[in-house]
């Protein structure tokens, strides 16, 4: 030290004392500061515990199995006759926590394909999303689940699974029977409205011809007769609840499609004598969608590329199913009549695949993401037309086609943001605090670290130069 | 486990009980307030109590003093007992001669108050302390090198805020 130095300690000492000097404080009181220190330290063990806890438990709470309510459901109404009816839908569908329910999920009103065949997410009316279990068949029988108009069957591969009771009809016998007779279908079974029976369109593979089955939710199974041996024909769903519509595609291109019907015990399929006509451009596949009141028919067909033979999109357009009258489809001005549509409007979107739903007597494209065609909205154009999104998917569920009770989005929307808010803690919330808490460890890890003089100083190893 | 406890307790007492007018004195000269002086050097306390038992007992000294130079440059906390530096009426004190030597201590406590936290903790470990650099380093939780440049920074400044006592601490001080 300096003499400068020295002198400046000299005169902090001093400085010190002419502080304290003079102050009579209470001195101090060891007891009470240890008393403190201690109180501190369970305080803080305290919050940590409770912290701990409270992760837990909120994890607890995300992945718990519960069942969705099953009759309870405001959603769902009762009529004098017994039928159920769906009164609302969910205009959000959240991806679920990947985890089984343990129960059945109740009246359903949307299902979507799960990862694999034996297993579905059911969406309840108020938006409430369970993975669902399903008998593991063993073929492919079926093109995607299809639900009941009252939201308690779901139909996949040759096997009914009642979504209130858990049962599963026909018998495990009767649908490997089915299974070794029938080939797989091109599009979901049709269901009828008074949800008692599903008719699934295929080949049968012993004959072989182009025919379809029709299984009920008592078990039963009944074939349903070939229309025209050697002419594929076009199922379009059921008019009323014992009437299947069917179109005969006699070409060119879908300028002469013959409508037939099929009344349930009948012998043979019924001319109606009535004929649409659409395109005369041939493509690869047309599909036909009856709406759930059988009032208009819907028929859909792939915008094939020439070059390529592959589809780029779909042309879509309405007719009337008791005359065969082109009628249109409806624009952007919100109308939901026919005689204020375009004559002979088309409607084109990029997708392919999943079936059409309807809402309110007019198509719904489910598509990627489920969207009305009447909408002022100027956002999600089809071909010029404005759409609106009427029930947002989550990507969680990649390009799963989602299948609405009935094939119908019925009632008034319902969101369940706790789905929603469910779905994007486990996307982006755990992950996020995964990551803080690996900071908080780490930064914890470094500030303990680096206070080296709370424990002795090691030994430095001793340094051995090299002997060259 | 009880047995530990009532041994660390008894420990803390002793050393509470011996090491309480050091590190008042120390505190005092960080806080220019005795009363914020006691706040701090009791704080520190409770914190070494609630660390106890992770404290080498050897350092235990050590780990107060370096909460201690924490809290103090935690500007925040004591900003409120900070004296006015303007106002020397709380360094007068009945029965003192006003003696040169007086008036030079309440002229050098009026500059150290004057000075920002940190300097004035690397001051009163370098010089009250008499710690080496290096020590004064480990114990505020910074590099040789600001350690340096600090003491420097502030002794620069006390020489333009008490001109009067340059010759004190006006030469360069070798660095140990």
């Amino acid at each position: 030290m300096t003499p400068s130095t020295e002198e400046l300690t000299r005169l902090l000492t001093g400085a010190a004392d002419d502080i304290v000097e003079g102050h009579h404080g209470l001195g101090p009181d060891a007891p009470a500061l240890w008393g403190r220190g201690r109180r501190a330290t369970w305080a803080a063990r305290g919050a940590a515990v409770g912290v701990v806890a409270a992760v837990v438990a909120a994890i607890g709470l995300a992945v718990w199995p519960t069942g969705a309510p099953r009759t309870s459901d405001p959603a769902v109404m009762v009529d004098v006759d017994g039928t159920t009816r769906l009164t609302a839908y969910p205009d959000v569908i959240a991806k679920a926590p990947n985890v089984l329910t343990t129960t059945t999920p109740g009246v359903t009103a949307a299902v979507v394909p799960g990862e694999g065949p034996d297993q579905v997410y059911a969406v309840s009316p108020a938006g409430v999303v369970s993975r669902v279990p399903l008998p593991r068949e063993e073929s492919q029988f079926g093109a995607g689940p299809a639900l009941s108009p009252d939201g308690r069957w779901v139909a996949h591969g040759p096997a009914l699974s009642n979504l209130v009771t858990g049962a599963t009809v026909p018998p495990a016998p009767a649908r490997a029977q089915l299974e070794r007779t029938w080939g797989s279908p091109e599009g979901p079974a049709w269901w009828s409205p008074d949800s008692r029976r599903i008719f699934v369109g295929t080949v049968n593979e012993g004959q072989p011809r182009f025919g379809g089955v029709v299984i009920g939710t008592d078990g039963s199974t009944t074939e349903v007769p070939v229309i025209v041996d050697g002419i594929a024909p076009i199922f379009a769903g059921w008019l009323d609840d014992t009437t299947l519509l069917a179109l005969l595609d006699l070409g060119p291109g879908s300028t002469r499609l013959e409508l037939r019907t099929w009344t349930f015990g009948d012998t043979a399929w019924t001319d109606r004598g009535t004929v649409i006509s659409w395109s005369p451009k041939d493509t690869l596949t047309t599909r036909a969608s009856l709406s759930p009141d059988g009032s208009r028919l819907l028929l859909v067909s792939s915008d094939d590329t020439q070059e390529t033979q592959s589809i780029a999109g779909t042309n879509a357009m309405m007719f009337d199913p008791r005359t065969g009258a082109q009628l249109g489809m409806p624009a952007g001005d919100g109308s939901l009549t026919p005689s204020q549509w375009g004559k002979g409007t088309a409607v084109t979107w990029k997708g392919w695949g999943c079936r059409s739903a309807w809402r309110g007597g007019l198509p719904v494209i489910t598509d990627g993401s489920i969207r009305g065609f009447v909408d002022t909205d100027p956002t999600g154009l089809v071909d010029g037309k404005t759409t609106t999104e009427l029930v947002a998917v989550s990507p969680g569920y990649g390009e799963a086609c989602v299948a609405f009770a009935g094939n119908e989005l019925r009632g008034t929307p319902v969101t369940n943001h706790l789905a929603v808010w469910q779905e994007r803690l486990w996307t982006w919330g755990w992950p996020l605090l995964g990551v803080g808490l690996v900071v908080l460890a780490l930064w914890g890890w470094n500030r303990r670290h680096k206070n080296l003089w709370r424990r002795p100083l090691g030994h430095l190893p001793p340094i051995i130069a090299k002997p060259f | 486990m009880e047995g530990m406890e009532m041994a660390d307790r008894e420990a803390f007492d002793s050393y509470v009980r011996e090491r309480w007018d050091p590190l008042l004195r120390t505190a005092a000269l960080l806080t220019g307030d005795v009363a914020a002086a006691e706040d701090l050097v009791q704080e520190s306390l409770v914190r070494a109590a609630r660390h106890w038992h992770r404290v080498d007992p050897g350092a235990v000294d050590s780990y107060v003093r370096r909460v201690m130079y924490t809290r103090s440059i935690d500007a925040w906390r004591w900003r409120r007992h900070q004296p006015d530096p303007v106002d020397p009426i709380r360094y007068e004190r009945a029965g003192v001669d006003d003696t040169d030597d007086v008036t030079t201590r309440l002229t050098l406590v009026d500059a150290l108050s004057r000075l920002t936290p940190r300097q004035r903790a690397v001051l009163v470990a370098r010089f009250y302390e008499d710690r080496t650099e290096v020590d004064t380093a480990s114990v505020l939780g910074c590099s040789v090198s600001t350690v340096k440049s600090q003491t420097r920074h502030a002794l620069e400044r006390l020489r333009v805020l008490a001109p009067e006592l340059a010759t004190t601490f006006g030469r360069e001080e070798a660095p140990r």
